[in-house]
């Protein structure tokens, strides 16, 4: 696997071109989604990785839902059903038979088996988009329907990638959001990719209504950790949904006191950002 | 006006991350002039993002003819506007942006750098775009209400523009809708320009303070 991720990476930052028998997709394989296209290679991807840190994510949400049903908070069904669906997605992608662990819970949804298979699923999770990310390039490379794949999306998915496959090769259970993947890129000299990130994983989150998990980023963000660009992503990206993100004037004031620490304000920078 | 310069005074080199363009778009209407926001790319080509006309939003390489105005904000700023500049035309690339004679408050989800298209608000003009780009990251250029309405001509152009669009059935329903827009406000490009050299932090631009300099610019583009 480590080598396949290393190929992966130079393929991603040096336009090197992945042979095409390394990556030839296996018979097993045959459930990825048959009508594949540029545009389906994207969103597929680009769903996966926007679930920020999804390994310990998906712990966190399997063991969620099975506090709901403890507590028997059956009234919050849309939460469950929608953590059913996240799931469903990598079950989509990778056979009905690769998830037993989370399948066993969504039958079973009770606390006792909960821990376990969140530890299972997460792990499963981890291998699985690894293995998805190279199929992905296979299909690219054998060659998808000419005009299916423009070079913009070719680029993002790039960039997508190799976020993941960094992130599965230096620290796969530390939790990430892609606040921390963009500062992997700012560190690797790609500040303008850096926060094209930003912008499209908010834009994700804020189309999709999930205020509280952006909050929540937001929450724990730490300004001093952060590149004075970054911060000024998450205060312009997030300035139409200030009423909604309560963690947000917080993050301003302590974002201004940061900078000011740091040495790096001038006059003004965050004018018109509160 | 130091801060206005051809390609000539100043190459397009200069510019780190962002700037205004103001020149003549098509030398057989050298009245008309026209604006956009030039911004480095993240492949460090520069390009500039413009509204060319009803749904067709561009994002070429500039034009020597063009004027470049400089902008007085922070570089960490800019990128922001930069970025902001490449969301929008990759969220509106295929559908465009429509023309109209909305405000350029509001224009765009800044989320998604997608036009928000409601009843209020059903199109902009190459000037009023640029406005609606910065006002969309907190860098709002112009104090819109110092702008006088139906100045002489104004009413000419906007029904110029609507007779324009009607000429193509398919946006006849659009021209009819920005018929009822007919003597609102209207930017100049040249005054969008103006406000672009004394814009700083929370000072906006009145349109006293910006109209002669906008008769220079316009001068000089000729």
């Amino acid at each position: 696997m480590t080598d396949t991720l290393d190929d992966l990476k130079i393929w991603c930052e040096d336009d090197y071109e992945l042979p095409e028998e390394q990556f030839a997709i296996e018979d097993e394989d045959e459930s990825l989604h048959p009508a594949i296209s540029g545009k389906t290679i994207y969103r597929a991807t680009n769903s996966l990785v926007s679930r920020m840190g999804f390994q310990p994510n998906s712990a966190r949400q399997v063991q969620s839902t099975s506090d709901r049903y403890e507590k028997g908070l059956n009234s919050d069904k849309h939460k469950i059903v929608a953590e059913l669906q996240y799931i469903n997605l990598f079950r989509s992608f990778v056979g009905h038979s690769a998830l037993r662990p989370a399948q066993h819970f969504v039958l079973h949804p009770a606390q006792d088996s909960a821990q376990d298979s969140a530890q299972d699923s997460a792990q499963l999770v981890a291998q699985l988009v690894a293995q998805l990310v190279a199929q992905l390039v296979a299909q690219l490379v054998a060659g998808s329907p000419a005009g299916t794949i423009s070079a913009d999306v070719l680029h993002r998915w790039r960039q997508q990638i190799m976020v993941v496959v960094t992130s599965l090769q230096t620290d796969p259970a530390k939790h990430r959001s892609f606040v921390d993947d963009a500062e992997q890129l700012v560190a690797l000299g790609k500040l303008d990719d850096a926060l094209d990130l930003i912008y499209e994983r908010a834009d994700e989150m804020m189309l999709a209504g999930e205020f509280d998990a952006l909050n929540h980023v937001i929450d724990g963000l730490d300004p001093d950790t952060l590149s004075v660009d970054v911060t000024l992503g998450i205060l312009t990206i997030t300035l139409p949904a200030r009423g909604k993100l309560v963690a947000r004037k917080t993050f301003f004031e302590r974002a201004e006191s940061s900078i000011r620490a740091k040495g790096e304000w001038t006059e003004g920078l965050l004018t018109g950002l509160l | 006006m130091q801060k206005v310069s051809n390609q000539i005074e100043k190459p397009l080199s200069s510019i780190a991350t962002a700037a205004v363009a103001i020149g003549i778009a098509n030398p057989s209407h050298p009245h008309q002039l026209h604006t956009g926001v030039i911004h480095r790319m993240a492949d460090g080509g520069l390009r500039m993002l413009h509204l060319a006309w009803h749904c067709v939003l561009r994002n070429d390489q500039p034009e020597p003819q063009y004027l470049c105005v400089s902008l007085g904000f922070d570089e960490r700023r800019l990128r922001q506007l930069a970025t902001m500049c490449r969301r929008i035309f990759y969220k509106n690339q295929q559908s465009g942006v429509p023309y109209g004679f909305a405000p350029p408050k509001d224009s765009f989800d800044v989320a998604t750098g997608a036009y928000l298209l409601q009843e209020s608000q059903v199109g902009l003009t190459c000037a009023s775009f640029v406005l609606a780009v910065f006002h969309a990251v907190g860098l709002q250029l112009a104090d819109y209400s110092s702008w006088p309405t139906d100045r002489p001509g104004d009413r000419d152009w906007q029904s110029w523009v609507v007779k324009m669009l009607e000429r193509d059935p398919e946006n006849a329903a659009h021209a009819k809708c920005i018929m009822r827009d007919i003597g609102s406000v209207r930017f100049y490009p040249q005054e969008v320009a103006a406000c672009a050299t004394i814009a700083s932090y929370g000072v906006l631009a009145k349109f006293n303070d910006v109209e002669d300099i906008a008769e220079n610019i316009r001068k000089k583009c000729q």
